[in-house]
């Protein structure tokens, strides 16, 4: 059954906003436009039940965005906002000075990840998913979600790490 | 170093809850033991920390703009277009409905002999569409029976029922045998036909004393013009003497005497029409081999 379009604007609303997020930390501000912008036209088109709405769009934009890293080579030099001065008025300043600059480390190691092991991360820490969700998002099996999360967990560890040393 | 790969692996999936409590006591009792394994789960911790901290990039001003063009492009688009087929697909249906009242309907197939069957001394002409009721007088009237070989169907020159062939001066040949025995309409206009044919002698065994016109069969000579191949020249058999009826679209020829055997030219009236005004009136050619009806035409 197609959704109403009373519907749409209700799952627009609940989505939009998680998943423009989630295609942004993966391809940039711009393409995430674009790309939420195809999920929403192919949700438009398609007949998905109620309950399988999530899983379906985030399925869709996760495709979308790995689609996107195989075709052209920008991914890595998409645009991201920096990261925002957080510490509270009366912190430390060398404390949020060190946080920043963490930060910045943590991102440029996390965009040399392949893009596969960064939406992993993204989905297990910013969007709460279980091994079962990451599996039926991105067609891996539930042990492989398993070892690939240690995987790419470990393998950002060791990035920052030779930053570090360097 | 080399055992803790294990431990590591145990690490991450403690931070994501999927330890039962007795692995993961295990795992706090090794980490004890392990700076390195301590290490590694604090940066683990560390990094799934600073991932949940980034800020949302989703703009709500983008988002809503984005929102919009969507719509536009679904909901919006979509009502437009019907609006705009809505006319036409109107239009079309009343050209369709009208062109159904005048012209009959449209998807049914054109007036044909559907089926001849042979019952005693009776032929049964079954056609696919009722006839006109109007016509029908003419049916009983006009229909015109003539039989003998030169109706057969061309198949070989070896059959017993082939066509007679001569050689002939161009325009040599003439006489009302050449005439209604082929072309529709003069013969269909003639609604004497039967008799005509009844009035013709029989072919003699050979065919040579149908043809009348000797003196026109002079031999080619190249003064008096080219040399051409006429064929089914021989004049209509005579058919034994029938009535015609209609039942329904049926047309039935009843015969006084035994069916005629071999090939039988039908000839319906120009003027008989189908219910929707098609012409049933052509000739139709069947072959009757005691009993066993073919249709060869049209």
């Amino acid at each position: 059954m197609a959704h109403s379009e009373d519907e749409f604007e209700a799952i627009y609303d609940a989505w939009a906003p998680a998943l423009f997020n989630f295609a942004a930390r993966l391809v940039g501000c711009q393409e995430a436009r674009d790309l939420v912008q195809e999920v929403f036209l192919r949700l438009f088109r398609a007949r998905v039940a109620q309950d399988k709405v999530r899983p379906w769009l985030y399925q869709v934009t996760y495709h979308l965005c790995i689609d996107h890293h195989r075709k052209s080579n920008a991914a890595r030099t998409y645009p991201v906002p920096d990261f925002p001065d957080r510490g509270s008025p009366d912190a430390n300043p060398e404390t949020v000075y060190l946080a920043k600059e963490f930060t910045a480390r943590f991102l440029a190691a996390f965009r040399d990840l392949p893009p596969e092991q960064q939406a992993l991360l993204l989905l297990r820490e910013r969007n709460n998913a279980s091994y079962q969700e990451i599996a039926a998002i991105t067609g891996f099996t539930v042990e492989a979600v398993r070892s690939r999360l240690y995987r790419t967990r470990l393998a950002l560890h060791r990035a920052l790490e030779k930053g570090e040393a360097n | 170093m080399a055992d803790c790969s294990y431990w590591e692996y145990q690490t991450s999936l403690a931070l994501d809850g999927e330890l039962s409590p007795g692995a993961n006591d295990e795992m706090f009792r090794h980490l004890a033991e392990c700076p390195h394994c301590r290490l590694v789960k604090d940066a683990f911790e560390k990094s799934a920390q600073v991932l949940r901290a980034l800020p949302d990039l989703a703009d709500p001003d983008l988002l809503a703009g984005l929102e919009h063009d969507i719509i536009q492009k679904t909901y919006r688009t979509r009502r437009k277009l019907n609006g705009r087929l809505l006319w036409p697909a109107a239009a079309l249906l009343v050209a369709f409905t009208a062109a159904n009242l005048w012209l009959g309907p449209l998807w049914q197939r054109p007036a044909l002999l559907a089926a001849a069957v042979a019952q005693g001394n009776r032929l049964e002409l079954t056609f696919n569409q009722p006839m006109d009721g109007t016509s029908w007088p003419e049916t009983v009237t006009k229909t015109g029976i003539t039989a003998g070989p030169e109706y057969a169907p061309r198949v070989g020159s070896s059959s017993p029922a082939a066509p007679l062939s001569l050689q002939a001066t161009a325009n040599s040949l003439a006489g009302p045998e050449f005439g209604p025995a082929r072309g529709g309409p003069a013969t269909s206009a003639n609604p004497a036909l039967p008799q005509t044919a009844q009035s013709l002698p029989a072919p003699a065994a050979g065919g040579s004393s149908a043809i009348k016109h000797s003196d026109d069969l002079a031999p080619s000579h190249p003064l008096t013009g080219p040399t051409r191949t006429f064929s089914a020249v021989a004049p209509p058999a005579a058919a034994p003497p029938y009535t015609v009826t209609r039942q329904g679209n049926t047309i039935v020829v009843s015969f006084a005497g035994p069916l005629p055997q071999g090939p039988v030219q039908i000839l319906i009236p120009a003027s008989v029409r189908d219910r929707w005004g098609r012409p049933l009136g052509q000739a139709y050619l069947i072959v009757i081999d005691h009993g066993k009806i073919t249709i060869k035409s049209p």
